[in-house]
């Protein structure tokens, strides 16, 4: 442990901001002493990230009087006698802006849905995939010039796109050859057609048998790299050659890219991860140690990502063109106003919702202070989750609904919304269930922790739990799909452990908020009603547990999943406005 | 109180400027320029073909023919170029009698054969690259364009819808809040970029694309214009945002200064990444402005700085114009939500001698 760095910087380099903090010893615990928010430079007219990270850590200075660059503006490390500068830097980075790839495939519901899914949890866009088992036959062929057999369409779209990433997908392996040597040779004549500066790189993640035809067709055309078959056999996932593969892409070909890259790395002892690597390290560590199924959901204001662990399995989900800054121009285009404006109570005016929306688009880097504002955004993260959690939903054997602690980062929590109108979105937008924590990571350093983990595990969990994430509260949500009508759901009996006793009874279809301060313990009661469970894990209509409290405190939420959101608009906004009511929001 | 000031994103609304802009083809071509060359905002610089459509097709499934038979079938090889109904393969059938062919729908080029796989580039217009900016050329960088340096008047914009002309600046803004209508577009719009202060209709802004607009100014937009105008081809650029804003002062008065030159729009708007581009109208140098002007030194890059002239771009403020203090500090400021944020006293321009505490998230610098 001598050999460890106590006191270490760390650096959250995102598209929109830059995070700095400062972990060191105090009182023999590791914690989070002191951290800035500044805007992130990395594009024009800046072009160089370094100036944002430069005064991210100049402010930490000033805040924690504490000198961490000397007059050369170079990091000063290790710790001098007097306590200026710090021993190790760290930093992680989602500024780097998103692959874009096409998948080709054998077959929609196989090779290439296994491929997508791939991808998808990657820094990389799917924007285009080509699957032999559709339209009219083999490559979508259509009939032409009173011939069978015309031009196919989706080669025609990929022939017209300019990806930078071709993933191969098909067959398993030992499976057909023939079907992939023309899939190769689709892609040859693709890129043959393109002026060799512009060739996309092909990663090749199908049958291994086939790695030969594919190299002698591709190979003298485009640079190609072969990876584990992404669907070895049928019903066996293989994602992760392929996604470390592209992950590799990603780092060469975007990451280093980033103006100033080359300094910040240079600063680093362990190089810089990706934010969404960092994050679900955390996301794992949590999952470990406590035993929970963790749910991590990162809004960000240039990414959405969404990681599931159950401490044996991680799941993650990587949005790049739907976010809470950028992606909002998408998000509109794609999911249209009406659904966001359904999570906006009546007094809302549509129109100035959507011009706010755009105009977080085209300067995301602003902080919204007004309710109203603040709102119309919290709306649009409703759709954003709930387009998000699509992602998952076509996979078998993966929820959301079943999570024991949901994590909360981004964009969202810097903008100051309050934690009860933040956490009524989760609720709206995951069709979560049963009891379950939830938590926030207030201070947005919660990935760079999973980066502190490299150079010194002890300071990264330490900090993590003592200053970067803070409980909300527990939250209940009963199954009541068994009971009709707007009668009781259940009653409930809090007991804090300082003392008094509070009883409610929560009406179907409504939310109830009991307060429970942070750090505070209470013994709850809940008393289902007919129909009323509180899902397979807890058998009988008592349910009985000591619970923790947090900045929101307890919440019952007896809406019933999934939520009834109302065809009628005018009827749905005014459920929402009850709702808010209801939670405090 | 902070004792750290941080920075500042910057919009350039400046009388006099230099500037250096990269000009781009789609794909490689030609480049007609040398270095040191004067250009006008017209003259075309680069120039590519693109196909107007790329056909894939497989040869196999087409006439029939095996993979390993498509070299000899074929009448034509990559890099051809085919006339319409120009026969591209052919295979004998009936022992002989007759043939199957495949025949180029349109004119093009047969631009890549692998195995039985055929690209066919249909010939579409070229593509040229004009110079938008009237200046000179500092850098050309073969087969894919060059950079221009020039100087001018510049207006960046908040979003801009795509697309870039040139044209020539007409002036509808009454008053920085006024409407662009329908009804006061006549025949001669063709070729103008309209300024128009607070906005623009929808009929207004479907008749500037209809007589074929060379571009739309505007402070703001209404949201659901937004998809609409990216999908015309008269480029819009949004100055302050979108709603219903009025164009900011220095704007506006820049513009009314600029009306009847010539100016090239470029609306393209890329908000990330190394080739981000914000939206604007490029107005190059002409000696009689100059001398119309007292501001004839080159306007400074905008900095923070006691005094610096700072834009809202956040609602309540967003399009607000206002001034740094003389001695400004960052002070925490409590929101509605219960948080805290750093912010600073802004004098605003429309409310002289009193100071609102703004977050500093919410400001941009001007100039």
């Amino acid at each position: 442990m001598a050999d460890l760095p106590n006191s270490i910087l760390v650096a959250d380099v995102g598209a929109v901001a830059t995070k700095v903090g400062l972990i060191d010893l105090v009182a023999g615990e590791y914690r989070l002493v002191g951290s800035t928010r500044t805007m992130s430079t990395c594009d024009a007219p800046y072009d160089d990230v370094m100036l944002g990270v430069r005064q991210g850590i100049m402010q930490l200075g000033a805040l924690t009087g504490r000198r961490l660059l000397d007059s050369k503006n170079a990091l000063i490390k290790p710790t001098r006698l007097d306590g200026d500068g710090a021993d190790a830097f760290v930093a992680v980075t989602s500024a780097a802006l998103p692959l874009h790839a096409v998948v080709i495939g054998l077959s929609r519901d196989y090779s290439v849905l296994s491929a997508q899914r791939a991808v998808n949890s990657t820094f990389a866009m799917v924007e285009h995939t080509i699957a032999v088992d559709e339209e009219s036959g083999r490559w979508g062929t259509t009939a032409s010039d009173g011939r069978a057999g015309g031009p196919s369409a989706a080669v025609e779209k990929l022939a017209e796109l300019k990806p930078d990433l071709v993933v191969m997908v098909g067959g398993i392996d030992g499976g057909a050859l023939a079907p992939l040597r023309e899939m190769a040779n689709i892609v040859a004549a693709v890129g043959a057609a393109m002026d060799e500066t512009q060739r996309p790189l092909v990663i090749f993640a199908g049958n291994r048998e086939a790695r030969g035809d594919v190299a002698e067709r591709i190979g003298g055309l485009m640079q190609v790299r072969m990876v584990e078959n992404v669907l070895p056999v049928l019903d066996q996932m293989n994602p992760t050659p392929l996604q470390n593969e592209i992950e590799a892409v990603y780092r060469q070909r975007q990451m280093e890219n980033i103006p100033g890259f080359e300094k910040l790395a240079a600063w680093t002892d362990k190089g810089i991860m990706t934010s969404a690597d960092a994050y679900t390290r955390v996301a794992e560590y949590l999952a470990r140690k406590y035993q929970l199924r963790v749910l991590a959901l990162d809004l960000g204001a240039a990414a959405t990502t969404l990681i599931r662990s159950d401490g044996a399995t991680i799941k993650r989900a990587i949005l790049e063109e739907i976010s809470i800054g950028y992606g909002l121009e998408t998000l509109l285009d794609r999911v249209g106003l009406e659904k966001i404006v359904r999570w906006l109570p009546t007094s809302f005016d549509a129109a100035e919702a959507h011009a706010q929306l755009l105009n977080q688009a085209i300067h995301p880097t602003t902080t919204p202070t007004r309710w109203q504002d603040l709102t119309a955004l919290n709306a649009a993260g409703r759709e954003i989750l709930t387009h998000s959690a699509q992602v998952w939903k076509d996979e078998a054997n993966l929820t959301l609904a079943d999570s024991d602690l949901i994590v909360l980062s981004g964009a969202p929590l810097a903008r100051g919304s309050k934690p009860t109108a933040l956490l009524l979105m989760l609720l709206d937008a995951i069709d979560a269930q049963g009891i379950f924590s939830v938590a926030a990571d207030n201070g947005g350093l919660m990935a760079a922790m999973g980066a502190v983990a490299a150079v010194n595990p002890e300071a990264a969990a330490q900090a993590l739990e003592n200053d970067c994430l803070v409980t909300w509260g527990t939250v209940f949500v009963p199954d009541v799909s068994a009971r009709t009508g707007e009668g009781l759901a259940l009653t409930v009996r809090v007991e804090p452990a300082r003392g008094g006793q509070l009883e409610a009874d929560v009406k179907m279809g409504s939310l109830e908020l009991i307060p429970l301060g942070e750090g505070e313990k209470a013994n709850v009661e809940l008393r289902a009603e007919r129909g009323v469970t509180f899902g397979d894990a807890i058998k009988g209509n008592v349910f009985k547990r000591e619970v923790q409290g947090g900045t929101v405190g307890l919440m019952i939420d007896a809406r019933g999943r999934p939520l009834p959101v109302l065809e009628n608009m005018e009827r749905q906004r005014e459920k929402m406005q009850q709702w808010m009511w209801e939670a405090g929001a | 109180m902070i004792e750290f000031i941080p920075q500042l994103p910057e919009t350039r609304i400046a009388n006099f400027v230099r500037i250096r802009r990269e000009r781009k083809l789609p794909i490689p071509g030609e480049v007609s320029a040398a270095v040191g060359l004067r250009i006008g905002a017209q003259d075309v610089f680069a120039r590519a073909y693109p196909p107007k459509q790329r056909r894939a097709l497989s040869l196999t499934r087409v006439i029939g023919v095996r993979e390993a038979d498509v070299p000899k079938r074929l009448l034509k090889q990559v890099g051809d170029p085919v006339e319409a109904r120009e026969i591209i393969i052919a295979k004998p059938i009936s022992l002989g009698t007759a043939r199957l062919v495949y025949k180029a729908p349109e004119a093009g080029q047969i631009a890549a054969i692998q195995g039985s796989w055929m690209i066919l580039d249909v010939y579409g217009p070229p593509f040229d690259v004009p110079a938008l900016y009237r200046g000179t050329i500092s850098s050309v960088t073969p087969r894919e364009g060059g950079v221009i340096e020039a100087q001018g008047a510049l207006v960046q914009g908040a979003w801009g819808s795509g697309q870039e002309a040139v044209g020539v600046i007409k002036w509808f803004g009454k008053s920085p809040d006024a409407i662009l209508d329908a009804e006061v577009l006549e025949a001669d719009t063709r070729g103008s970029i309209l300024i128009a202060g607070g906005g623009v209709t929808r009929a207004a802004l479907e008749r500037a694309h209809e007589l074929r607009a060379a571009g739309i100014v505007v402070g703001s937009l209404a949201g659901e214009l937004h998809t609409r105008a990216m999908e015309l081809a008269v480029p819009v650029i949004v100055t302050e945002g979108f709603g219903t804003k009025p164009m900011s002062a220095p704007v506006f008065e820049l513009l009314n200064v600029l009306n009847g030159q010539e100016a090239g729009i470029n609306a393209r708007y890329r908000p990330r990444g190394r080739n981000a581009t914000r939206p604007e109208l490029f107005v190059p140098l002409v000696v009689s402005r100059m001398q119309q002007s007292d501001q004839t030194a080159e306007a400074k890059r905008p900095e923070v700085a006691p005094n610096a002239r700072v834009r809202g771009i956040c609602e309540p403020q967003l399009g607000r114009i206002g001034t740094l203090p003389n001695e400004f500090v960052l002070r925490w400021l409590p929101t509605e939500a219960g948080t805290q944020l750093p912010g600073v006293a802004v004098e605003w321009s429309d409310a002289p001698g009193e100071h609102e505490t703004v977050p500093w998230t919410n400001l941009e610098l001007i100039g």
